[in-house]
Formats: C-alpha cells, structure tokens, sequence
C-alpha cells in the first residue's frame, strides 16, 4: 500500500500516496487543455509563439495571450473548481449523490436577485452590482432553506425537500421577472444565467482568488468533519463531533463558495453536481482526496467547455455554460453506462 | 472505572413520553442487555445513556457527571457507540473505516499518532479482519461489516460500549459470531458493554446483567436466572412461555407458546 506517515513532536499525519497520483493525471490532462486552450482562438498561436511569451514576446500576442485567454482560462478554473467543491460539500453534508448548489436552490437564489437586479437596477446603478445580488441571493436562499428545514436541528432529507421546493419557487420568481422584463435585459439575463467567462480580466481573478482563499482555508481546517459528515448522525456524535454545529458551518461554506463563484461567471449548472461524481467514478478517491480531485473535474469541465465555446463556432463567441452539460452529460452517461456493464 | 447510570430520566419524541422517570445503573465491566417488547424505550434509553437524545429531565451520568454537561469528545473518548444500521461512505475500505474511530483522541495537529496506528491494528486483529483491511467495506459480507464497524468502536478505546441491535439482519452464525465477539472484548480488555438484544435466549447466554424494561421504566433487572421466568417473561412481553435450563450453557432458555398452546 502507497502510504506515508508523517511524525514530528506535536504534529502526525497519515498521507496516501495512491490518490495523489490521480490527482496528477487530472492536473496533467488540466495543463493540456490549458495550453491548447491558450494557442487557439480568433488568432491561432503556434509553440513558438506561446514559448516566446517567456523571452518577452511581440506585444499583441502578450496581450491576446496573458490579458484576454490566460485570465478568462484562469477565472474559468476558479468558478468551475469552486462550484465542484460546493456540490462535494453538499453531497457530503446531505448524504446526497443528487445535492448540489443548482438543484438545493443556491443557484437559483442567486439567479433571482441576479437577473431582478438586472430588470430594476441594472440602468440605475449599473451592472457592477450584478455579482454583489448574485451572493446575496445565493447566502440568502441557503439561510432561508436551513431556516424553513429547521425543526431541533436540521436532518440532510429535510435540508434536500426544502431546498427543491425553495429552488422551484425562486426559479418561477427568475422567470416571472425575465417575462416582465425589455429584450435587452433578457438577452444579457440569459447569458448570465448560462454561465459564462467572457471578457475576465486579472481583477476578476483577483477577487474571486481572494474569495477562494478566505472560503477554502476553514474548509481545509475543518476536513476531518466534511469526512465525517458522509456518516449518519448517531456515528458522528458517537465520535465526538457536534454534528449539528458542524453541519451548519460546512452548509455556509458550501453555499458561500457557490455564490461566489456563480457571482463571477454566472448560474452554470450542473458542474457541482457531475465533479464529484467525476472524482469517485473515474479517479475512485475517497475521503479528503475527493475533495482535492471534485475542484479539478470541476475546473477541467469549466476550461474544456469554454475552450470550446469560444474557438469552435468562431467567430461567435458562445456562453462556456452551454457545453459544460452538453459535453459533460455524455461523458457522464457513458461512465454510467460503462459501470452497468 | 467507567460506568453509566440513569437518575429519574425522561424523554420522548415530540410530545409523546417514551422514558418515564427511569433510573439504572449498569454495572461496571460487565455485559448488560437491553430486553423488552418494541416500543417499551430500549433504543430510547440507549440514545439517551448516548447522549443522542437530552432528557426532559433527569440525568445521565458518565462517571458520576452529568454526560450534557461534559465536552462531546471527552465523552466520546470514555463511551463508543454502534448505532442500528450505520451506513458507510461509497468506496471506502476496512482500515480507513476503523481509522475513524480514532477520531476523538485527534486534533488538526495531531492524526497518526504511533498510538493511533497501533490502536487500529489492534481493532483489526481483535475483530479478526487484518487479512481483509484493504477491501471495500461494501464488499464484505453482513457479518464481517458488521465486525468493521465493531472494529471502529473498538479502536475508539473506550471502557463503554454502548450497541443498538448489534445482531439485527444477521443470520443465526454471524449473531454468534458478533456476540462472542463482543463477549471476547469484555472479557480480555474488561469493556463494560450494554446492548440492545431482540433474542432473549442469546441474551440470557451473553449477558451478565438483563434490564426488563416495560413501558418506559426499568421492570426488572439482575442476573439472567433471576429475570427469565415465565411470569416475568409474561409480565413484560405478554408472551406465554415455559423456561427450562439450556442443557449445554445452563443458561435459562425460554420456549415461546402461542396462542394455540395452554401456558
């Protein structure tokens, strides 16, 4: 068996080596399609050209490449391996392989004040504030759906029953506002409701970078409880954890790294839910190691999907949102598939 | 020393009153089973002697302190608990289920200690399952899942074992198999044990202590000669029996009437 164990005075661990290979391949594929993803696009770039960037580069390919497809690629990692987590956590915390932040109603609480910024304030104020609503949508839907679950503690069943009807209504809300709202503001509504990187730049990275850091570094303290969350309560409790505290601050951080990435690159679905799915079917990690691999799948999904959605209808410049499931679904159902064999 | 005792407990589901003001002490280092029709608050009193449920009032005594007053991990480091069914993580293997069980003598700093290692071995070889640590826990049979998740109380090192059912869905050699484990655990490293049993002639075999608990309060409890006889059997399940001494165990073995047979 691949194991290391670690000991200083004061300080232990037991590392697996097994996962961790894994994990190298998915960064390894990762890399890949980042740099076929920085090489392509309205101007094709060849190897010596995304070498020569190194050495100091023409000035034009230093912008095409380090200000328009590094940041979007970068910023598209980010949302994609931050929803992941978020969908990991919440499958973890629900017991749940169907939880994540778009079908418990995170997404669409963020959707909602999204595009009702959208109709009313956008003109206003401008549309600055679209990701500041996103988050407050996607915090405020968590605290609403813990709040409605809540009868002495919330058990992960109640949490998922309230979270689909909680997700239903403020879909119809999404809806009815899109509705009542000028064609303008429904085009840029749809978009941003698929999903998209366009037009990221470094600040963009920035903060979400921030973000990440601030949403990830609890999580990391606090691995052992999301390990333990996947048992039941009694289990939990019996081991010492306070499983209610626990369960409340992992569904904060879960839902709070979705709404930081949905505010960023819009309502993409289905990448909480398929990573972790990715991570337990093709790479078979178990514990913190899934973690580790859901954020990859997620960021590889997010990269591979807008790879395409930006060279392969050129010289449209479509939403990543849309391949995200058209490429990932097939891939998803095949891998079932393949297990039912 | 480790015991867990009961004082004027009461507690129930919403509004309904399971326990009614029950006191019991089970004696230290020995085997206590639970027994008692469904519904009379066995598994209540487990949670409750647990910490899974508070009681209305009343209290549960860990030592001699009150078990809602004391820190969770402390707890879980002097009482292991075996819920009913636990479920385990999809994919996950023998030794990596036991290894939770270390959990309450961890901090972030501090997750493989020399003790920690050593402590899960022992889980592993006492219950038997060294040679299948690296298997799939969903791969194991009823019986041998069963020993895992009896391997993670046991890495806990706790002096309590606190069981719920420990041999429900099992067929007649894996209850045995769970039984002289648990029997084996108390007798070699003096494990005070307390479980919940449906079988009341495994029960008298294994038990050294029988708490009859009938309608929320403690019935009748003491050695499993003194509380199987066909008026107690009678008084607390409604069942009309006849006792007679197991031939080979001498422990008292009960033969159910119906209702077609005269008691």
């Amino acid at each position: 068996m691949a194991e290391r164990v670690l000991r200083r005075p004061g300080f232990s661990r037991r590392l697996d080596l097994a996962p961790w290979r894994r994990v190298l391949v998915v960064v390894l594929v990762l890399l890949a399609v980042a740099a076929g993803s920085l090489a392509t696009g309205k101007v094709p770039l060849g190897r010596e050209q995304l070498l020569a960037l190194f050495e100091g580069a023409h000035t034009s390919v230093r912008i095409i490449v380090l200000e328009l497809r590094l940041p979007r690629l970068v910023l598209g990692a980010l949302v994609g391996g931050l929803l992941a987590l978020s969908g990991w956590l919440f499958q973890q915390i629900m017991r749940n392989a169907l939880a994540s932040p778009d079908i418990l109603g995170v997404t669409s609480g963020a959707s909602a004040a999204a595009v009702s910024y959208l109709a009313w304030l956008a003109v206003p104020l401008g549309a600055w504030g679209v990701p500041f609503a996103a988050m407050i949508g996607a915090v405020g839907a968590a605290g609403l759906i813990y709040a409605l679950a809540w009868s002495r503690g919330v058990t992960p069943i109640r949490l998922v029953l309230t979270g689909i009807g909680v997700s239903a209504a403020l879909g119809a809300v999404t809806t009815f506002v899109l509705a009542f709202s000028p064609l303008t503001t429904t085009l840029s509504a749809y978009v941003w409701l698929t999903g998209s990187v366009y037009g990221a730049n470094w600040h963009d990275v920035g903060t979400l970078t921030l973000w990440a850091v601030v949403l990830i570094l609890p999580l990391a303290i606090k691995m052992r409880f999301a390990v333990l969350a996947a048992l039941d309560d009694a289990l939990a409790t019996g081991l010492g954890v306070r499983v209610q505290r626990q369960r409340a601050m992992l569904l904060a951080l879960a839902a709070a790294m979705a709404g930081v990435a949905i505010a960023a690159g819009g309502a993409f679905a289905f990448v909480g839910l398929i990573a972790p799915h990715l991570a337990r079917r093709v790479s078979r990690a178990v514990g913190a190691s899934q973690a580790v691999l859901s954020v990859l799948w997620g960021a590889l999904l997010v990269v591979s999907a807008d790879w395409i959605a930006r060279t392969v209808f050129l010289p449209l410049d479509l939403p990543a949102g849309i391949f995200v499931a058209a490429l990932g679904a097939p891939f998803f159902l095949w891998l079932l598939l393949r297990e039912a064999r | 020393m480790a015991t867990v005792a009961a004082h004027d407990v009461s507690v129930g589901y919403q509004k309904q009153r399971i326990l009614d003001q029950l006191s019991v002490e089970l004696p230290e280092g020995q085997i206590s089973v639970l027994v008692g029709s469904n519904g009379c608050g066995k598994s209540t009193l487990l949670k409750t002697l647990a910490r899974l449920l508070s009681p209305w009032s009343g209290q549960v005594l860990l030592d001699g302190t009150a078990i809602h007053e004391l820190p969770t991990q402390a707890v879980a480091r002097r009482l292991a608990l075996l819920p009913q069914h636990p479920v385990a993580p999809e994919g996950i293997t023998v030794r990596q289920l036991v290894s939770l069980g270390r959990h309450p003598h961890q901090s972030w700093f501090e997750q493989w200690r020399e003790e920690d290692e050593r402590c899960v071995e022992e889980a592993l070889a006492h219950t038997g399952l060294s040679a299948l640590s690296e298997r799939g826990v969903d791969t194991l049979s009823g019986g041998q899942r069963q020993r895992a998740w009896i391997a993670l109380t046991v890495a806990q090192n706790t002096p309590l074992l606190l069981l719920d059912e420990p041999t429900s869905f099992l067929d007649l050699t894996h209850q045995m198999e769970v039984l002289e484990l648990l029997q084996t655990l108390n007798r070699d490293q003096g494990k005070t044990v307390v479980m919940v049993l449906h079988d009341l002639n495994l029960a008298a075999r294994y038990a050294d202590h029988i708490v009859a608990i009938k309608e929320g309060r403690v019935h009748a409890q003491g050695a499993p000669a003194e509380i199987f006889t066909a008026e107690r059997i009678h008084e607390v399940f409604g069942l009309s029996c006849r006792i007679i001494t197991d031939p080979y165990f001498n422990t008292p073995l009960c033969i159910p009437f119906g209702a077609g047979f005269p008691a």
